[in-house]
């Protein structure tokens, strides 16, 4: 049994006890605590017991004036003893009142007080420094208008002549940005803490605290630069800067900007970290999660492009299968992307194309001249800001259609540029926490993540084919054989159908409508209605037969008898063969019904070889049938 | 001195077995089915340092259990700690007893993992939540050459799919006549280009009794289409039509195949001895139909070729059971999971395909002046027999508001096929009135009972299309002499 050790993505948790339920951080190192290891500073009627945060005006902000510390930093500054020290004081001079009436008592108080104070003294200016010494950044609770974590995939996409696609991821990247706004209670907050502190550095350099970020779920990610404590706090971002960046605290007067903006950089790995798996140490040259697949709408008369975009999604990690089958990409889920939304597709195509007629798919489209390629001048199309139509968890795809007024050379190589952006995280990130700068949960939205997939792509379009449904039907001349003298009947109608299989024309289902009066009393019209298929080797066209016609009257050889048969044959052809052997099904089709029609009028029903005539049929035992010889397609 | 034995109570996040079995289905002229390599097995478990979720907290607490923390000490992981032992049984049809560790007990393997300190962790360690300890162990289960996969691969177009669902509903046991004979006059949707039809039947022996849960399912299909557009109109259909349709499949450009993973489950329980048997697993899919409306595409090729999976979750193939039990020896209820996959490359010959595929006939006939009684009916299965089909059974219906219908079902071999006929009449009756006018301006009238019939005549067999034909045409003409006849002397 062979066994090893495995890093896996990180993942927020409890530095202690391991639990993902995080509900505070230490303010100090940014641990993140659960509720159990998260150390809040407070007495049994829940007032702060360290003096760290008391005097700053925050008694309003959800968490008071109570620090988190974890066991590591855990330390209690105790408020200095003034009321002892008063008392001695006051002491002193009772002392001294009483020594005019009883000296040897007097001077014993005086010298008490004089004891009480030097040593309440040193130890009010022990604290006193010692909580001016752990004077922690100024703690301010802005407003954050923005918090997000925005990752970027770029890669490219390409389709050569023989058709091979194949994509290749070039960066991976993600950035955490906030917006914050500071306001008046920060600014109380800032006075609060210069007079409690008396900071010997300028208010310029002051540092202040805005609380923490905490990254949430296991991340395939690596922050870039982290300056954390410990590995534990590598996804908790302490949201800190200094007072000068914001002129509106750094003045007296609070005037100016009251933003504040930071980012923190990182680099997304290659695939998400799962039960199993660690973290791909490198995000090159694996394939982009999305695709652009080119081809020519048939029935088109190739003028039109038809732009395929699929992408994967997922709902969360922990969903996912455990090992791919070869062979299958791996199941879409492994993306941890929902929401799609195409935020830009630019396509190049040459002028010679001609004229953009429409473009479907809505969003906001657009067409401009671009530069020359070697097709010559080129235009470019865009679609920007589309919203897309999601399967769910799975692959999805989004059809985009370009009209041209000319026909598309598929001798081009056509290039743009593709944007998809995303929810979720394709890092596995999900949400950001905010917490405040004493390390509570802070009751703020939680930060939004989007991730942008870009994609450069170059498709050459030699491997589309083109196919074009063709109908070949009517009432014209040549597909109508109307004989007069011949009433339909069902020994017509079968030895048509004979004869059809015969000429490769599998003749499927024959339905014979209920007749109708006809013209003249006495005469009925009937009609049959027979379809099947041609078939010949892997081509496959619909064959439709309609045997209509009057007779039943006084003689059916009173020249008022007629019978008209109309034939349809439907096919897609995609090149100059296939629509040879459709237009050679065709004639066969019309020569094998005139040619049945014309032996029917005479009387003497053609032996077709495999076929039995309607007369020999009915003559005949259902055995014989056996020994026709069959033919097989 | 020997260092004491160190026990740790840890909860794998995963512990699985897997068997992987590969097999290459020819089907063409000389169809075969053949395994591909050998079949491999799999045991893996990981077992996070995550201490309050996964290893005990307090295990210090507890008699003879340390804590673990993940954090080791040199590359080798001097400290190894029991967390758990797994107990195999039958495993004679795999190699594993030489795999295994040697012990005291035969098919027994301690779960040991590394990096265990006797010492409690360090505080605020946290970097212990991104390690684990992955146990890994291969093993080879003897190759089955039987698989215990069997596919059935059929091109058709969706007349027959249709005719092969009515030939099915006439084999059921409940036969609602109305029901068919609306079928039967329906007629398909879609284009009418070619499918094919996929069907699973999986026979699993050894088979564990797992969770209801445990249905076998096929996992993913794949198909190598060699053309650009890809045919966009691939869809599943379920016989019951009750599942999901139009679900399309996704073209992966970069391997030129159309793919979809559908989770389908195989839920048809196949009746017979063989399948009744204890500890087999005999299962059906649905019908997996792929649309092939562009099949033209597919010109030059002489083979489909694909892939398809098949997961069989709390079975393994080989008969291995598995038993986990924890580092105190209690045995842990949710035991490891066991799954057999199968995986199927298919190589479809297309011509034998064509050849082969089964074919349906359609013939309907409007029978005016007849009306459907008993002797009508007795009249439509001479006919059957006199064209050498013999009459399984029939069926009559004299409600709804289509009024009377009766449908016979018959058969006949031909080449060793059976050659289905179901014939389905319906039938209308009316009554006209007659007035004759005599002179002296008397009149009688009479009134006449009359009726026509719709019969249509559907014909199923596979191969031999023309002996299809030749039967259903007999059966068409004597029918209509036949019937000419009763309707001229009515």
């Amino acid at each position: 049994m062979n066994v090893t050790t495995i890093m896996r993505g990180a993942e927020a948790r409890c530095s202690y006890c391991g639990a993902q339920s995080i509900v505070a951080v230490c303010h100090h190192c940014g641990r993140p605590l659960c509720a159990r290891d998260g150390i809040s500073e407070t007495d049994d009627s829940g007032r702060a017991t360290t003096e760290e945060f008391t005097g700053l005006e925050l008694h309003d902000a959800r968490n008071g004036e109570v620090p988190v510390h974890c066991k590591g930093c855990r330390h209690i500054l105790p408020k200095p003893p003034w009321v002892m020290l008063a008392a001695f004081g006051t002491a002193i001079v009772l002392g001294r009142l009483l020594q005019q009436e009883m000296p040897s008592a007097g001077l014993s108080v005086v010298l008490l007080g004089a004891v009480g104070v030097a040593v309440l003294g040193r130890m009010v200016w022990v604290r006193l420094r010692a909580i001016a010494e752990s004077a922690p950044p100024v703690p301010t609770t802005p407003r954050f208008a923005t918090i997000e974590a925005t990752e970027r995939v770029e890669g490219t996409m390409t389709m050569e002549a023989d058709g091979r696609w194949s994509s290749r991821v070039s960066a991976r990247t993600g950035r955490v940005s906030v917006r914050a706004s500071f306001g008046e209670p920060d600014r109380r907050v800032l006075k609060a803490y210069l007079k409690k502190f008396r900071p010997s550095v300028p208010q310029g350099e002051l540092r202040f605290c805005a609380g923490f970020l905490l990254l949430r779920e296991r991340l395939a990610a690596e922050l870039v630069s982290t300056d954390e404590a410990s590995e534990g706090a590598a996804l908790v971002l302490p949201v800190s800067g200094s007072v000068g960046d914001v002129p509106y605290l750094a003045t007296h007067e609070g005037h100016g900007d009251r933003t504040w903006r930071a980012h923190w950089d990182y680099r997304v790995l290659a695939a998400l970290a799962r039960g199993t798996d660690p973290p791909e140490e490198s995000g090159q040259g694996s394939s982009l999660p999305i695709r652009l697949i080119p081809s020519l709408v048939p029935n088109s008369d190739g003028r039109v492009l038809e732009l395929d975009i699929t992408w994967a999604e997922s709902s969360k990690a922990d969903a996912l299968p455990k090992g791919q089958p070869e062979g299958i990409e791996a199941r879409p889920g492994d993306t941890g992307l929902c929401r799609p939304h195409l935020e830009e597709l630019a396509i190049d195509v040459p002028l010679l194309w001609g004229e953009v007629e429409s473009l479907s798919g809505g969003g906001l489209q657009g067409i401009a001249p671009s530069s020359s390629g070697h097709l010559g001048p080129m235009r470019r199309v865009v679609w920007r800001n589309l919203a897309l139509q999601s399967a769910g968890t799975g692959r999805s795809i989004a059809r985009l259609q370009l009209h041209f007024r000319n026909r598309i050379d598929p001798s081009a190589e056509v290039k743009g540029m593709l944007a998809l952006e995303f929810s979720g995280g394709i890092s596995g990130l999900t949400a950001i926490d905010v917490f405040d700068p004493l390390g509570g949960l802070r009751a703020v939205d939680q930060g939004e993540v989007r991730t942008r997939i870009e994609g450069t792509f170059s498709l050459r379009l030699d491997i589309l084919r083109h196919r074009e449904h063709r109908v070949a039907s009517g009432r014209g001349a040549e597909d109508v054989s109307r004989v007069a003298g011949l009433a339909p009947s069902h020994e017509l109608v079968l030895q048509l159908a004979r004869t059809l299989r015969c000429a490769s024309f599998h003749i499927q289902r024959i339905e014979e409508e209920p007749p109708r009066v006809g013209s003249e009393a006495g005469r009925t019209k009937s009609l049959w209605d027979l379809s099947g298929q041609y078939r010949s080797g892997l081509d496959v066209f619909p064959v439709h037969v309609l045997v209509s016609g009057e007779g039943g009257g006084p003689s059916d050889r009173d020249g008022r008898s007629f019978t008209e048969v109309s034939t349809t044959l439907r096919g897609t052809v995609s090149d100059d063969g296939s629509k040879l052997r459709l237009d050679q099904a065709l004639s066969s089709l019309r020569e094998t019904v005139a040619e049945t029609i014309r032996e029917a009028q005479k009387g003497t029903p053609r032996h077709p070889r495999g076929a039995t005539t309607a007369s020999s049929q009915r003559s005949s035992t259902a055995s014989s049938a056996d020994l026709e010889p069959g033919q097989q397609n | 001195m020997t260092t004491p034995e160190l026990y740790v109570r840890a909860c794998p996040e995963q512990l699985e077995l897997v068997e992987t079995y590969r097999y290459r289905f020819d089907i063409a002229n000389a169809s075969s089915i053949s395994p591909i390599g050998q079949a491999t097995g799999k045991l893996q478990g990981v077992f996070p340092y995550q201490a309050s979720e996964w290893l005990l907290q307090d295990a210090s607490r507890e008699p003879g259990l340390r804590i673990a923390t993940g954090r080791s000490r040199d590359p080798d992981f001097g400290d190894l700690a029991t967390v758990g032992h797994l107990v195999f049984a039958d495993w004679e049809g795999t190699n594993l007893e030489a795999r295994l560790t040697p012990a005291r007990v035969s098919g027994t393997e301690t779960l040991r993992i590394p990096g265990v300190v006797r010492r409690a962790p360090r505080e605020g360690d946290s970097s212990a939540h991104r390690r684990a300890a992955a146990v890994e162990l291969d093993y080879l289960p003897e190759a089955a050459h039987a698989s215990p996969l069997q596919l059935k691969a059929e091109i058709l177009d969706r007349e027959t799919l249709e005719a092969q669902e009515v030939v099915e509903l006439t084999r059921s046991s409940e036969l609602d006549v109305q029901k068919l004979a609306t079928k039967l006059a329906q007629r398909p949707e879609g284009s009418p280009g070619l499918l094919l039809v996929l069907r699973l039947q999986l026979t699993l022996e050894h088979a564990r009794v797992g969770a209801a849960a445990d249905v076998p399912f096929v996992r993913c299909v794949s198909l190598h289409w060699p053309t650009i557009p890809w045919p966009g109109s691939l869809f599943l259909v379920n016989f019951d039509r009750s599942g999901p349709r139009g679900r399309t499949f996704q073209y992966n450009p970069e391997s030129r195949t159309v793919e979809w993973t559908p989770q389908l489950p195989m839920d048809g329980r196949t009746e017979g001895a063989e399948a009744s048997r204890q500890g087999v697993i005999s299962r059906w899919s649905t019908r997996i139909v792929i649309s092939l409306d562009e099949v033209a595409d597919l010109a030059g090729e002489t083979h489909l070729t694909g892939r398809l999976e098949v997961n069989v979750p709390g079975s393994l193939a080989s008969g291995l059971d598995v038993r986990h039990y924890d580092a105190t020896g209690a045995q842990v209820r949710r035991g490891p999971q066991l799954e057999t996959r199968i995986v199927a490359d298919l190589r479809l010959g297309l011509e034998h395909l064509l050849r082969r595929r089964t074919r349906s006939i359609v013939h309907r006939l409007f029978l005016e002046g007849v009306r459907l009684d008993d002797r009508r009916v007795a009249d439509v299965c001479s006919t059957f027999v006199d064209c050498g089909l013999t009459v399984r059974k029939r069926w009559r219906s004299d409600g709804g508001e289509g009024g009377a219908v009766v449908v016979i079902d018959g058969e006949r071999l031909m080449d060793g096929e059976p050659l289905h006929l179901i014939a389905c009449l319906q039938g209308h009756r009316h009554s006209a009135v007659r007035t004759t006018e005599l002179a002296g301006g008397r009149s009688y009238r009479t009134t006449l009972e009359t009726g026509d019939v719709d019969l249509t005549l559907h014909g199923l067999l596979r191969g031999a299309r023309d002996s299809l034909c030749n039967v259903v045409d007999a059966v068409h003409g004597r029918l209509r002499d036949v019937f000419g006849a009763t309707a001229d002397h009515r």
